[in-house]
């Protein structure tokens, strides 16, 4: 996957359109969700609110944004596994399996990079190799966080609904390990955050591509030295 | 069901009119059974009929490795109640805590039921059962426990483990579990069983079993653990009465606090009510009084499977994270990978500044070639 999908050029400058707008949606709904399910999540699960009157609704509330938020990250989710297999090739499933790319653009390439073990930025047009595993790993944290909070939420309202949503995938598992394992995960996510974006931005300067703005607009620069 | 009953005690009508309990207090205990199976209150003359003319079924009561907590549940020192001569109705003809006889005249009657009775008699369970090491850890009169489960539960027509012990191993079975305890459903499989956990189950419970089984002849509906429905389908948390303080977000900070005294919300005191499912508060302990919550102590999940294991610490909202320390919870470990992602980042941008330049400045170079 060279750059032979959709150049522009634009002054003396060629532009490649690699973030259809389903997969910008997605990432900044999950943006969103993500940091409200953090932040109702961290008030739920640890240092709490207190409330002074009986009438109020604090913890409720924050139960329900949270809820709320978890719906709308779980569609978001589902709108992007779908754009995995009918958006172009940069949105495609296939870039969390780190096979069949060129050595230059492998893993252990990437990795030498980062740990200034010598070798070249990435410059991949698409994701790099590393960047899809770490996606990869990503998905699977997504996928622990919604499945523990459908089986938290199966305790209430409806448990037929919640287990359909991957509350099943933990129902033998005691409610208090499986509530364990969703508040973790949460700082795993955080932690994953942090890296992502460091990494972005020192990427982005390192390559010089327009990286950070292809999220926001689709387009990333290319500087011909594109390797994959 | 004609012998599986036995003849010999007084019934139900003549025992309440002995006791003095009115026919008033016997219909509202009816009524209120009827609410706790969650039946329609026009079940009530049926059940307060099937106590007054069925007679009682005979009931084993075997404790291996117990405290004897659920015998103290079951006995309920307070004056007789109608429960009680419920209870009474069941002709328990083996307690080892209660039974007048001893030694080698037990064995004869536990043996004598068994024999005599086989497929008719309930056996009620009480405590875990040891496997390892051929369960040489808690033998009786010289048998094993599991061969003693193993002939009396395996024979009966039905057999109800009463506690968290006889169900999933309760504190003998708690990590490291030196004696390979489990409870009655894992030691004899295939047996017609239904689970009453809870440290201790209450005695309501079962009082409200026994009644469903005179009036329908049939154990009640259970779910997949071998639970009531009726007593287990509900979570502690959605049927609180501090759940209001819950959702306003007022909460017990300290034992004693003012929140305390006021009654709020026990969450933040490692409340596990939000994960445990049981009627305790509906059904409440010794005759309604109270229970935990309502007495100003968190729930501790003690009808979940091996609560000593996953609803500890008490104190705690969430368990330990296996593989560190009592003192690192999942917050504190939480911070503890964030903050290594960010190291990481910084160590990575400092790292960048010394040796990276050298690297950028190929990086143009090369543009401007390409
Ligand atoms: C909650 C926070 C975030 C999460 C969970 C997250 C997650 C992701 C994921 C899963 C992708 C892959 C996109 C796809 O194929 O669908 C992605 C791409 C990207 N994100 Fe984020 N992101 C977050 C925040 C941000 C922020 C704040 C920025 C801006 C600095 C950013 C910049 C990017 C860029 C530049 C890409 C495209 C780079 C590439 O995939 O190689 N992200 N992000
Ligand atoms: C990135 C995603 C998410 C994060 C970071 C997150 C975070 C958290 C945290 C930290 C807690 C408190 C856990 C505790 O200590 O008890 C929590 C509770 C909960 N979460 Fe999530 N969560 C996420 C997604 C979801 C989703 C998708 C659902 C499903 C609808 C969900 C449902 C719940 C429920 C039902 C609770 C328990 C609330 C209660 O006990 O009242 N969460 N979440
Ligand atoms: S005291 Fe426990 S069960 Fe009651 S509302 Fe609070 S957390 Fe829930």
């Amino acid at each position: 996957m060279s750059a032979n999908t959709m150049n522009e050029k634009i002054g003396s400058q060629r532009r490649v359109y690699v973030w259809e707008f389903p997969v910008r949606l997605t990432h900044w709904v999950n943006v969103a969700a993500i940091t409200a399910l953090s932040v109702t999540g961290f008030m739920i699960g640890g240092p709490h609110v207190h409330s002074v009157h009986t009438e109020d609704f604090a913890m409720g509330m924050l139960r329900f944004i949270h809820l709320l938020a978890g719906y709308v990250f779980v569609a978001s989710l589902l709108v992007r596994l779908y754009w995995a297999f009918a958006g172009n090739d940069f949105a495609s499933w296939r870039h969390l399996f780190p096979f069949g790319r060129p050595k230059a653009c492998s893993v252990s390439e990437n990795l030498k990079y980062y740990l200034f073990m010598g070798g070249q930025p990435p410059f991949a047009v698409g994701h790099t190799a590393l960047g899809g595993v770490f996606y990869c790993v990503i998905c699977v944290v997504y996928i622990v966080m919604f499945t523990t909070g459908f089986a938290l939420h199966q305790q209430s309202i409806y448990p037929a609904f919640a287990k359909f949503m991957g509350g099943w995938m933990w129902c033998s598992l005691p409610l208090q390990t499986v509530k364990l394992v969703h508040h973790v995960s949460m700082y795993a996510i955080i932690g994953a955050v942090v890296m992502h974006i460091y990494i972005a931005m020192y990427l982005d300067r390192a390559e010089k591509n327009s990286l950070i703005g292809s999220i926001f607009d689709g387009y990333k620069i290319l500087t011909g030295r594109e390797r994959c | 069901m004609g012998e599986f009953f036995d003849l010999k005690y007084e019934s139900a009508v003549d025992r309440m009119a002995r006791e003095g309990v009115s026919r008033r207090d016997f219909m509202k205990f009816c009524t209120a059974m009827a609410a706790a199976l969650a039946l329609p209150a026009s079940m009530a003359p049926k059940i307060a009929e099937a106590i007054e003319t069925r007679k009682k079924p005979v009931v084993v009561w075997l404790e291996f490795q117990d405290c004897c907590g659920n015998t103290e549940s079951f006995l309920r020192a307070s004056k007789p109640t109608v429960a009680e001569i419920v209870l009474d109705v069941l002709s328990v003809d083996y307690h080892e805590t209660i039974m007048a006889a001893a030694g080698h005249q037990a064995h004869a009657a536990l043996d004598g039921v068994v024999k005599n009775l086989k497929g008719q008699y309930i056996a009620i369970v009480e405590g875990s059962i040891p496997m390892k090491d051929g369960g040489v850890y808690c033998c009786i009169g010289g048998r094993s426990a599991i061969d003693i489960a193993k002939t009396v539960c395996g024979n009966a027509l039905a057999t109800i483990a009463v506690g968290n012990c006889a169900w999933d191993g309760g504190l003998p079975a708690a990590a490291p579990n030196p004696t390979g305890a489990v409870g009655v459903g894992a030691a004899v499989p295939g047996i017609t069983l239904l689970n009453l956990p809870g440290c201790p189950m209450n005695a309501e419970n079962l009082t409200a079993v026994v009644v469903h089984f005179l009036t329908f002849g049939t154990l009640p509906a259970c779910d997949s653990k071998g639970r009531p429905l009726f007593a287990y389908g509900k979570r502690i948390h959605d049927n609180c009465e501090r759940r209001a303080h819950f959702d306003a977000g007022q909460f017990v900070r300290s034992w004693g606090d003012d929140g305390h005294r006021k009654g709020w919300c026990l969450y933040e005191m490692g409340c596990k009510g939000p994960s445990t499912f049981a009627n305790c508060p509906t059904m409440r302990f010794n005759e309604k009084t109270s229970w935990p919550v309502q007495a100003g102590h968190g729930c501790i999940g003690c009808a979940s499977d091996n609560f000593w294991d996953t609803a500890t610490p008490f104190y705690r909202r969430l368990p330990n994270v296996p593989g560190f320390g009592a003192d690192a919870t999942a917050d504190k470990i939480g911070v503890g990978v964030v903050g290594a992602a960010a190291g990481a980042a910084i160590a990575h941008g400092i790292g960048r500044l010394m040796s990276g330049k050298k690297d950028e400045e190929t990086s143009t170079n090369r543009r401007e070639e390409g």
